[in-house]
Order: C-alpha cells, then sequence, then structure tokens
C-alpha cells in the first residue's frame, strides 16, 4: 500500500510556533516594506494622473484612462514586438541556450579548463554595467576608435559605427554576454549532481556522449531549465540598463525601445520634463501582468507538477 | 566469455587502487571480488567495464584484448549500487533504452522487454511506471533487465544487494545465483559482504591494498586462510587470533598464548613448526567447551554470552586475554560461570610471523 506523507500517519496536535514568526519576521518586513507596498502603490497610482505638474498632491483618479492610453497608442505594437524580440532572443540564444552549451561543455573537459572557461564568463556580469556598455560602445564604434570594424576592415567592411548600424545584433550581445553566466552557474551545479552511476549506465547501455547529453543530462536537469527560463524571462522583461546605457531605444524613434524602457522613459525621464508617473505605473502593471502569463505557460510546457511530484512511501 | 586480468593496474595520482592484479575468470563461472571498502573491486569492475582505462596491464575477453573497447562495444551488461534507472523514463524505455540506441525496431524492442522482463519476474503492469514508483526489489529486477536484454556475455554486478532490506537480500541472492546458473553467463559481482560472496560465488578473490589476497572457492577461503588477512576477513563472528610463542618445558612442547596461558599439542606439530613467533587462529566453532576440569583442558569464565537464536557466542575470559566460542543453545551458561575450553589442533591454523600460513 502507499501512503503519501502528512496522510495523517503520527498526527500532531497543532500548536502555534512563535519562534517561527520571531525568525521570520526581519524577511518578511523587509519585503512587505520593500515589495508589497511599492507593488500596491503602483497599481493605486497607475489609476491615477500623477505626474510633475500634477505633484503628489494635486493629482486626479481617472479610472482606466492610463490603460485606454497604452492600447490606443501607436507606439505599444512596436515596443511590445521589441519587448518580445529582446526577451526571447537574448533568452533562447544566451541565458539559456549559450548558458547550458557552457554548462555541458566545462562540465566535459579537464576540471581546470572548465573553471577558466566559467570564470571567463562570469567577468561581464562582475563588471559594473556602466563601464560594460561604455567598452562595448568603444568597441563597436568607428575607426579609429572601434576595436571591431578594425578587426573586421580587411573583410571588406567599411567603418561605420556598428552599434547604431545593427543595433539589435548588439543589444543581444551586449545583454546576452552578461546573462549567459547565470544559467551556466545553475546548469554546471545540476550537471555535476548528476550521479555518475547514471552517466556510467548509459554508456554500458551503448550511448554516445551527445546521446548522453540528450537522453540522460537534458531530462535530469529539466527542473533547473525551467526555473532558469523563468527567472530569465522575467529579469529580460523588467530589465533595461544596458540598452539605456547605449542605444537609449534609438537609434531613431523607439528602434530598441523595450517596455521597460519605455516605462522608465514616461516615468522618470521624459524628453518634454513632464514625467508621468501615472501613466509609468500603468505601463510597469502591464509588464507585471505579461510576467505573470509567461510563468503560467513555462509551468504547463514543462509539466510542473510532474517535477514536483510527492515522495512515495512504502508500507 | 573467458576474461583475463594481465598485470592489470589503476594509479589515481599515487594512489595505487589497483596493483598489478593477474585474474582469469572461467567461461560461465560466477566470480566474487570480495574486500573491505577501498580495497580496489570495484575499480576493477570499472576497469573490466571498460568505464576507467588501465594505467598498466591488459584485459581480455576470450583471446582478445579489449583496452581499446569502449564499454557498449565489449558485451557486457552491468548492474549499479544504486540501479542508476532513468527517473525520466518508466520502466519499458528503461529496459529498452540499450535496444533504442542500437536503433532495432519497435517491434523487436517489444518482444525483447516483455521477454526478459518476465525471465526476471517483473510484473507486466510495472512496465508503464516510473522507477520511483517502485520498491527496492523492483528497481533492482528493472535493473537487472536492463543489463541482460541485448543479450551480453558478460554480466557485472557492483554490489547489487547492498540497498536492499535484509529479508529482501536473501531472495535476490538466492535468485541472482539462479538466473546466473540458467543462463550460464559469466558473472562479476563485487561485494563487501562476506556472507554474500560465500553464498554467491563459485570462487571468491578477496582483495585488500588493490592485490588480491587468496583466490579460491567458498569453503578454501573458509577453511584454508592463506594469510591472516583472509583468516580475519571471512567468517563471522571473525576468527580467534593470537599473539602466540612456542616453548617447551618439563611436560613437553607448548604454545604461549597471547603471555596468558599455555596450550598443549601433539609433538609431531612441533616438528612443523619452525618458528618461535607465530599466530594461532581458530574459529569460534572449534573452540570446544566443557563445563568439568580435566587433564590438558584451560579454565576460563563466562565474560558475556550472545544468543543468536540457533546457537550462542561466547565470550570467554582467559587469563587476561577474551576469546569467541559458538556453541548450541542447549548449553546454558552465564556470565561469571566457570568453563574450560580446549583447542582441537585439527583446526587450528597457524600463521608466521609475516601473517603467511604455515602449511601442517
Amino acid at each position: 500500500m502507499m501512503l503519501k506523507i502528512g496522510d495523517g500517519v503520527n498526527p500532531r496536535p497543532k500548536k502555534i510556533n512563535w519562534n517561527l514568526f520571531f525568525f521570520l519576521f526581519p524577511a518578511i518586513a523587509l519585503i512587505i516594506v520593500f515589495f508589497f507596498i511599492p507593488v500596491f502603490l503602483t497599481f493605486l497610482m497607475s489609476f491615477t494622473n500623477m505626474s510633475t505638474s500634477t505633484g503628489l498632491t494635486g493629482f486626479k483618479v481617472i479610472g482606466f484612462k492610463n490603460y485606454l492610453q497604452i492600447l490606443k497608442s501607436q507606439w505599444t505594437l512596436k515596443i511590445l514586438k521589441n519587448t518580445l524580440l529582446y526577451v526571447f532572443t537574448t533568452l533562447s540564444l544566451f541565458n539559456v541556450g549559450t548558458a547550458l552549451f557552457l554548462a555541458i561543455f566545462s562540465t566535459h573537459i579537464s576540471e581546470n579548463a572548465g573553471k577558466f572557461v566559467r570564470t571567463l564568463w562570469l567577468l561581464p556580469r562582475i563588471t559594473p554595467s556602466v563601464v560594460y556598455a561604455t567598452l562595448w560602445t568603444w568597441f563597436t564604434a568607428e575607426a579609429p576608435y572601434g576595436v571591431l570594424t578594425q578587426f573586421l576592415s580587411p573583410f571588406g567592411v567599411t567603418s561605420k559605427n556598428l552599434l547604431y548600424t545593427y543595433p539589435w545584433i548588439f543589444i543581444i550581445l551586449i545583454n546576452g554576454f552578461v546573462g549567459a553566466s547565470f544559467g551556466m552557474l545553475i546548469f554546471t551545479s545540476a550537471i555535476k549532481n548528476i550521479p555518475p552511476d547514471y552517466i556510467m549506465a548509459a554508456q554500458v547501455d551503448g550511448a554516445s556522449t551527445l546521446q548522453i547529453i540528450r537522453k540522460v543530462i537534458l531530462p535530469m536537469i529539466r527542473w533547473p531549465i525551467l526555473f532558469v527560463t523563468t527567472y530569465q524571462t522575467l529579469s529580460l522583461l523588467t530589465s533595461f540598463e544596458y540598452i539605456l546605457l547605449t542605444t537609449d531605444g534609438g537609434p531613431g524613434f523607439y528602434t530598441t525601445e523595450v517596455w521597460a524602457l519605455y516605462a522608465y522613459h514616461n516615468a522618470l525621464s521624459n524628453y518634454y520634463g513632464n514625467t508621468l508617473f501615472g501613466f509609468g505605473a500603468a505601463l510597469s502593471v502591464f509588464l507585471v501582468i505579461l510576467g505573470i502569463i509567461f510563468s503560467i505557460i513555462y509551468l504547463k510546457v514543462f509539466n510542473f507538477k510532474a517535477l514536483i511530484s510527492e515522495p512515495k512511501i512504502e508500507v | 566469455m573467458r576474461i583475463l586480468l594481465e598485470n592489470l593496474s589503476k594509479h589515481f595520482g599515487k594512489v595505487k587502487a589497483v596493483d598489478s592484479l593477474n585474474l582469469e575468470i572461467k567461461e560461465g563461472e560466477f566470480l566474487v571480488l570480495l574486500g573491505p571498502s577501498g580495497c580496489g573491486k570495484t575499480t576493477t569492475l570499472l576497469l573490466i567495464a571498460g568505464l576507467y582505462k588501465p594505467t598498466f596491464g591488459n584485459i581480455y575477453f576470450g583471446d582478445k584484448i579489449v583496452d581499446h573497447l569502449s564499454p557498449k562495444d565489449r558485451g557486457i551488461g552491468m548492474v549499479f549500487q544504486s540501479y542508476a534507472l532513468y527517473p525520466h523514463m518508466n520502466v519499458f524505455d528503461n529496459i529498452a533504452f540499450p535496444l533504442t540506441l542500437m536503433k532495432k525496431p519497435r517491434n523487436e524492442i517489444e518482444k525483447a522487454v516483455r521477454e526478459i522482463a518476465k525471465f526476471v519476474q517483473l510484473d507486466e503492469e510495472l512496465l508503464e511506471r516510473r522507477p520511483g514508483q517502485l520498491s527496492g526489489g523492483q528497481q533492482q529486477r528493472v535493473a537487472l533487465a536492463r543489463a541482460l536484454v541485448k543479450g551480453p556475455s558478460i554480466l557485472l554486478l557492483d554490489e547489487p544487494l547492498s540497498n536492499l532490506d535484509a529479508k529482501l537480500r536473501l531472495i535476490m541472492r538466492a535468485e541472482i545465483k539462479h538466473l546466473q546458473k540458467q543462463l550460464g553467463i559469466t558473472t562479476i559481482l563485487v561485494t563487501h559482504d562476506q556472507v554474500e560472496a560465500m553464498t554467491m560465488g563459485d570462487r571468491i578473490a578477496l582483495m585488500h591494498n588493490g592485490k588480491i589476497q587468496q583466490l579460491g572457492t567458498p569453503d578454501e577461503l573458509y577453511n584454508q586462510p592463506i594469510n591472516l588477512f583472509t583468516a580475519g576477513f571471512i567468517g563471522s563472528p571473525p576468527m580467534n587470533i593470537f599473539n602466540s610463542k612456542i616453548g617447551r618445558d618439563e611436560e613437553g612442547y607448548y604454545i604461549l598464548i597471547e603471555e596468558s596461558f599455555k596450550v598443549r599439542f601433539p609433538e609431531e606439530l612441533f616438528q612443523k613448526l619452525k618458528e618461535e613467533n607465530l599466530f594461532l587462529g581458530i574459529r569460534p566453532e572449534h573452540v570446544t567447551i566443557s563445563l568439568q576440569a580435566s587433564n590438558n583442558l584451560i579454565p576460563g569464565r563466562v565474560y558475556i554470552t550472545e544468543p543468536l537464536g540457533r546457537e550462542t557466542l561466547l565470550n570467554i575470559q582467559v587469563g587476561n586475554i577474551l576469546l569467541k566460542s559458538i556453541v548450541p543453545q542447549t548449553l546454558k551458561v552465564s556470565s561469571g560461570d566457570k568453563i574450560w575450553i580446549n583447542f582441537d589442533v585439527n583446526y587450528c591454523h597457524f600463521f608466521d610471523k609475516n601473517g603467511e600460513r604455515i602449511k601442517i
């Protein structure tokens, strides 16, 4: 007979554990003050016309007008497309794709070489954002500053500002080089945690290295892959600092403007000087909803329930 | 398939995990690699499987050197201590995995899997389950089925029983032995459990420090241990082993045990024992007990009794040493009782000061 844990075997009287509250209090307080209250305030703000001109006192509650404006704006679709392009290209090529490749590659070469490769890929992440972005703008600039055009000139590439000529390629590279290291670390530790018996069993069963990766390693790290995919989708959705620091949404009108940057521009850095807090808040709420939708889709696609199936205890 | 290991060595840095091993395993034989943890037995198995590459030496399957062959080309099946069943595949796919990799047609795979499942007595209905939903014994059968499904000519078993509970271990012990005899497949089993080794193996290779200490039938290892290590390792409870010295007084020769008490043996024995210092070993079942004093019997006292059910293990204090004796449970003695013991010369083992057996 199979019994699940907690099926009434060995029942214990329910008692409030005050220690639990004591130790959880600091964390709960931080989360409430710095997460729940801001989220709640943002949500409330999104129903107002609060801006620099209204100040913090002269604003009016305007209901869903901000949301209607988002839906009506001619730029909404463009920015949404930009956002999806940015998020899913960076995610699949780098934050999950390159991360998986690096994790598998660096665990299949010698221990020290593997460590070296992983350390190399961590450098962009530990470089301050502004320094890193500046390096890229120089790297991609036209001659005589740009290193890249000089390397490419023997191949017939004329000197030009590459960042502005191919903005998306470089936005994705710039973010991807930073983003890959997170997944790389998670996947590496997951792969190293696979008991060697599985790999040896697969070798005896006749699997080649590629088959072992495909049929044993990848299925066994499905949970970390789901985690990294979900987590990185959300963090890419809300990230904009490297775009801000390089193209700032340009060149031209909203060429590389993503949703989070759009919200930032509206709420905090408006060209006309009148920053629209209320409208920016509505944009943020929209982003949160988008994030929730993606998370739910991932949980369905990866069959989350099966991943956390309860252990069976045999009696 | 006959297996021959020739000067086989595996070094990890400075550690000689396997040290110039020479061993021949006959066609159809069930050989057990036995030894304490760290003795090199699992390394030896992984070398035979091709999962490790030898530092020196050669491995022959039949007459062919297989050193350069990868595991999949060696025609082996292997069961791991953890079973290593792929948790994301159901039982059917686990067993079918080796055949799937060989790209066999679906109906052929289906037939082979069901046949082998039946052979290892795995219920048809379990084939759809995930390994995590099976009991230890069932997982073991799946692991066996996966190892056997492609018809290997050599079966390698790495501590296959150590994750099972005591009762199930007894059942699977007999069952694996039965399967092996039925198939007649050359089999190597690695274990640290001497009972497993004694009960299952045609022959046992007892290993220590990367070397084979003794190779022989269970009977040989038990009754004629060639050195102190074998004598102390095989047998439960272990053999009584004493630091001893040969002496002579007005009554004749004697052996002084642990500077504590004298045991007298027939004169002719002493003509064969050349050295003065030696080790005397005697198994607990050969230390005989008497409740009455008599000539040549050694007086002692019951230190503690350990009833084992069918028999009783006595810890006996003689002088200032303790020794063990197994007596029928009908002999009722208790702590503190005075008793007399005797060593049967026919069952005494003698080892020189290097620990090598002295032939009598």
